[in-house]
């Protein structure tokens, strides 16, 4: 799995199971289908991150496997079938221990680089 | 949780694109811009849906289908390099698991005793020096006094003994059948306690009734008694008459015990009585090594009980040397043949190897035909180690079959070399097919077919498909060639190892088969006669000696009759001689003795060199005289022994009146030892009891084959006496020669067969090789003679890199065997392990097969049109 950046750089790959964990934050906000849950990591990064729909599918469908989501035909905003996932108990559970991973990644990388320098 | 349908995750991309178009045009897109907006940004479908499928299968699983069913598609298209692969591997694989099959029955299999690993022969090792053929030799047997002695002592072994099986003549039995040949072992008590054995019926015997007595017990085996008492419980103690006389069946044994050996069909009581006073007899012991005892306690426990034994001895009895070696039963069996076996196992596996390598040429060859078809697959989207199982797939499959079709042959493989070996090796009987086998077959398909698939394979995987594509797949031709050249002169080098060792062996056939055995045993009958009724001995005298030789002899076409105490090159039971001494030969127990009827040598065919041979007026109460052969005759150093008087058994004065030839008389490759024959009428021992005409070996000398005369001698010996049979082991005493060298023949027909299966193998890998050549240089060819080169420099261009395979290969060969057979001394006769005529006429046979197999395809470099050659790209 890979999330594409904006900047004209080729692939350049993310640290694994960001797209996992991105996935379960978009759905903290209540059931979302797979396009929807794309266009919110699009739009809350501020368009940074795209997502590779060819990563998404797999990657829910991974989740649904090991239980940490579920999933349901049901019918969008505009009346279309749509195939909806839901957050599961213990998702929850692994979004709080993937969450705080991240951050304690981010701030220890934080770390190491600095203080920005101005240019980058 | 259910699994999803591939319909279910379609239509959820499906929705995800309709959702982002609707999306897209609420942004303010039109509908047709929004939609290839909305596929655009999902990016591959198919892809997707690829991944989520792969995602959801057991891929493996899937992708070996696929892999199958294309690789059988791949061999079906070129059916030529799929039967000579799969014909290679057969062969390869087919020869591998018959050996496996012999050497598992015979080295690997527990014998059926418990703990069959404790029980232990006691070996006394006699040095060269103190034997006269100056050949070290094993001695199994012991004193029957000091194995008692032993016994007693011993505490770390438990102890029993049995003798050499005899064969008796079982009377006609209840069902009315013919009085049988059966064999059978006298056991002491202690036996089945050692063995480890339960009687099936009954019980065995005990220590009281290891004596003699009017009516000794007696202990049938399973087949024994199934195949003459219809397995009648009402068996045991009952009566049976063996040689005349009468035995009480005491117990059964289970159907498989086989003690010493598959054909014993009876037991009999071992006497443990002291021998009395001068009397000498041996015995075989056969220990336990009791629990927390090892081999090498057992063996110092015992050679000191020995040491102190003898130390009593007078000096002149000292004979053996004390010190006891202690071998496990099985080791000691096999002991003849281990060496031979090991040797045929790396050649079949050197064979094994030949045939890989042969795949590998065929594989790589094929596969550079191919490289366009894998560079399309790689520009698909095949990975290389998805490419890497897809070859390796097609090498299992073709091992697979190879693997089926080997075992096919291997069936074969086995009966053959059971007919042709179960004389010569023990526990052959046991071999077969069975599971331990087949897993063994498959695991070597297997395991070669990864052998010979993954140099190709990663040779091919190798290298990008822009690089393949573009250049037409030549671009890594010249590592592949590389591998091939390695390829072909390690097979060549393992072919003339091959064809080196079984020159050798094959050279020590012919030369062993050349040796004079000293008699002519052609048209000669052997046999024995079997009684079932005690004779009288009066009449047995009469009978062997005028009457019985008197109508063998005027049988039509038969011009001589004997017999003997012994014939050559048959092996004896039992066998005890007199003391011979005044004799200039240093060492006691020999020379052996022998009793012969008048006519033995004219019968036997074995030369007169000097003085007379028997005649009539040497009777009873006669001067006795003796005849010695020509190496007796060498230990009287320049005098002449005629006249020469010696004494048998101790103070019988008998005078040497002829010299004869020497005769082989234990084997082919044992040189003849010195002898005395007496004159049966003036014998001593042999035939002065009851048991006589069991002992004794008749010859029949006629004008026709030897065979052609068994249903006349069976007659008359059917008339003569009452109830007697001819024994089994009658044979021509050409056949009995011929037997004798099996062993040597067997493995020189072995790995003979190997030698020419490797060099014809050898031969289609050089075919091969120069052939590809051939072909790849066409074109270059072609410019070689619009440029004027003459057919003799291309067919030279074409040969020269074969044959300066085929000549590394073999030197390389010749080095390996120079170190190599070494293994194969003992297995020698009359030659040396570096024998120079086999070193130099094998690498030069085969170099002569190898300008041949090159020469074939090269003559097509100087048959290339320039004009097709250069349009051939």
């Amino acid at each position: 799995m890979s999330i594409r950046k904006r900047a004209d750089r080729e692939y350049s790959a993310l640290l694994q199971g960001t797209l996992d964990l991105l996935i379960l934050r978009t759905l903290i906000q209540g059931p979302q289908h797979g396009q929807g849950i794309a266009r919110a990591i699009q739009e809350q990064s501020e368009r940074v991150l795209i997502v590779d729909h060819g990563s998404l599918y797999p990657a829910l469908q991974r989740l649904e496997e090991r239980g940490f989501i579920d999933a349901d035909w049901g019918t969008s905003e505009n009346n279309r079938k749509a195939r909806f996932y839901t957050l599961t108990r213990k998702g929850r559970a692994e979004l709080t221990r993937e969450e705080s991973e991240w951050r304690r990644i981010v701030s220890a990388v934080g770390r190491i680089l600095g203080p920005a320098s101005g240019k980058a | 949780m259910d699994r999803r349908r591939d319909e279910d995750f379609s239509a959820e991309i499906r929705s995800h694109i309709e959702l982002e178009t609707e999306r897209l045009i609420s942004d303010g897109m039109a509908p047709e811009e929004a939609r290839a907006a909305a596929v655009r940004q999902f990016g591959n479908v198919t892809a997707a849906e690829e991944r989520f499928y792969e995602s959801r299968r057991i891929l493996w699983m899937d992708q070996l289908l696929q892999d199958l069913r294309y690789a059988w598609r791949g061999l079906r298209q070129s059916p030529a390099f799929a039967i000579v692969a799969v014909l290679t591997l057969a062969l390869g694989i087919g020869a591998t698991t018959a050996i496996f099959s012999i050497v598992k029955a015979v080295l690997l299999e527990p014998m059926p005793y418990y703990q069959p690993d404790r029980l232990v022969h006691l070996i006394q090792n006699l040095p060269a020096t103190m034997t006269i053929d100056a050949r070290p030799r094993r001695i199994v047997a012991m004193d029957l006094e000091e194995f008692l002695h032993l016994q007693k002592q011993t505490t770390t072994l438990q102890l029993a003994a049995y003798d050499d099986r005899r064969e008796v003549t079982l009377a006609g039995t209840a069902g009315g059948n013919e009085p049988v040949r059966i064999v059978g072992t006298p056991v002491s008590a202690a036996m089945l306690q050692v063995l480890g054995v339960q009687p099936l019926r009954g019980r065995f015997f005990t220590s009281d009734e290891e004596r003699p007595d009017p009516e000794q017990p007696v202990i049938l085996s399973y087949a024994a008694w199934r195949r003459y008492f219809a397995a009648s419980e009402g068996l045991l103690n009952q009566t049976v008459q063996l040689d005349g006389r009468l035995y009480r069946v005491i117990g059964i044994m289970p159907a498989s015990f086989e003690f010493p050996d598959p054909v014993s069909d009876f037991w009999i009581p071992l006497d443990m009585a002291h021998p009395a006073q001068g009397e000498i007899r041996s015995v075989v012991p056969l220990g336990r090594l009791k629990d927390g005892s090892e081999v090498s306690a057992a063996a110092s426990e015992a050679s000191a009980i020995m040491e102190q034994l003898r130390g009593t001895y007078p000096a002149e009895r000292v004979l053996l040397p004390s010190q006891i070696e202690v071998v496990a039963v099985k080791d000691e069996l096999v002991r003849p043949v281990r060496p031979a076996l090991l040797v045929l196992m790396i050649a079949v596996a050197f064979v094994l190897l030949i045939a890989c390598s042969n795949v590998v040429s065929l594989l790589l060859a094929r596969g550079t035909a191919r490289r366009s078809e894998r560079a399309l697959r790689a520009a698909l989207g095949a990975g290389r180690g998805r490419l890497i199982r897809q070859a390796l797939t097609e090498s299992c499959l073709l091992g697979l079959l190879g693997g089926i079709a080997g075992i096919v042959l291997s069936y074969g493989g086995v009966q053959l070399l059971r007919n042709l070996a179960s004389d010569y090796v023990p526990r052959l009987r046991g071999s077969g097919i069975d599971i331990p086998v087949l897993v063994f077959a498959l695991a070597v398909s297997i395991l070669t077919s990864l052998l010979f698939g993954l140099i190709p394979a990663v040779q091919f995987s190798r290298g990008s498909h822009a690089e393949l594509i573009k250049t037409g797949g030549s671009g890594k031709a010249s590592a592949r060639q590389r591998t091939r050249s390695l390829i072909i002169v390690a097979e060549t080098a393992m072919a003339v190892v091959l064809l080196i060792g079984g020159g050798l062996l094959i050279r020590s056939f012919l030369k062993l088969s050349g040796v004079d055995v000293g008699f002519d045993p052609r048209n000669v009958l052997a046999f024995q006669v079997a009684l079932s009724q005690p004779v009288n001995r009066n009449m047995l005298a009469e009978t062997m000696t005028e009457e019985f030789q008197t109508r063998l002899k005027a049988l039509p076409g038969v011009t001589a009759v004997a017999f003997s105490n012994a014939l050559p090159l048959i092996p004896r039971n039992g066998f005890s001689q007199p003391r011979i001494e005044g004799t200039p030969i240093p060492i006691a127990g020999i020379p052996e003795y022998r009793e012969v009827s008048r006519e033995y040598f004219a019968a036997m065919g074995i030369r007169l060199l000097d003085g007379r041979s028997f005649n009539d007026a040497d009777g009873p109460g006669r001067p006795r005289v003796a005849v010695i052969n020509k190496t007796m005759a060498g230990y009287f150093g320049n005098e002449n022994p005629i006249g020469k008087t010696i004494r048998v058994s101790t103070d019988n004065e008998v005078e040497i009146v002829g010299i004869v030839n020497d005769i082989h008389d234990q084997a082919l490759n044992v040189d003849p030892r010195p002898q005395v024959y007496l004159h049966v009428r003036q014998a001593f021992a042999s035939f002065r009891n009851a048991q006589a005409l069991n002992w004794a070996y008749f010859v029949v000398r006629g004008e026709r084959a030897a065979e052609s005369m068994i249903p006349a001698v069976r007659g008359i010996v059917g008339q003569m006496i009452p109830g007697a049979t001819l024994r089994l082991n009658v044979a021509g005493m050409e056949s009995v020669v011929w037997k004798s060298i099996g062993r040597p023949r067997l493995y020189a027909v072995l790995l003979g067969i190997f030698g020419i299966v490797a060099v014809v193998l050898a031969m289609i890998g050089i075919y091969g090789v120069t052939n590809y050549s051939v072909a790849q240089r066409t074109r270059e060819m072609g410019i070689r003679i619009a440029l004027g080169a003459t057919p003799r420099e291309m067919l030279s261009l074409a040969l020269r890199h074969s044959l300066m395979l085929a000549i590394l290969g073999i030197g390389a060969g010749f080095s390996a065997a120079a170190l190599l057979t070494k293994y194969l001394e003992g297995m020698l006769f009359g030659l040396t392990t570096m024998d120079t005529m086999t070193f130099l006429l094998a690498p030069a046979s085969f170099a002569l097969t190898a300008v041949v197999a090159a020469w074939i395809p090269a003559r097509r470099a100087t048959r290339v049109d320039p004009l097709i050659s250069l349009r051939h790209e």
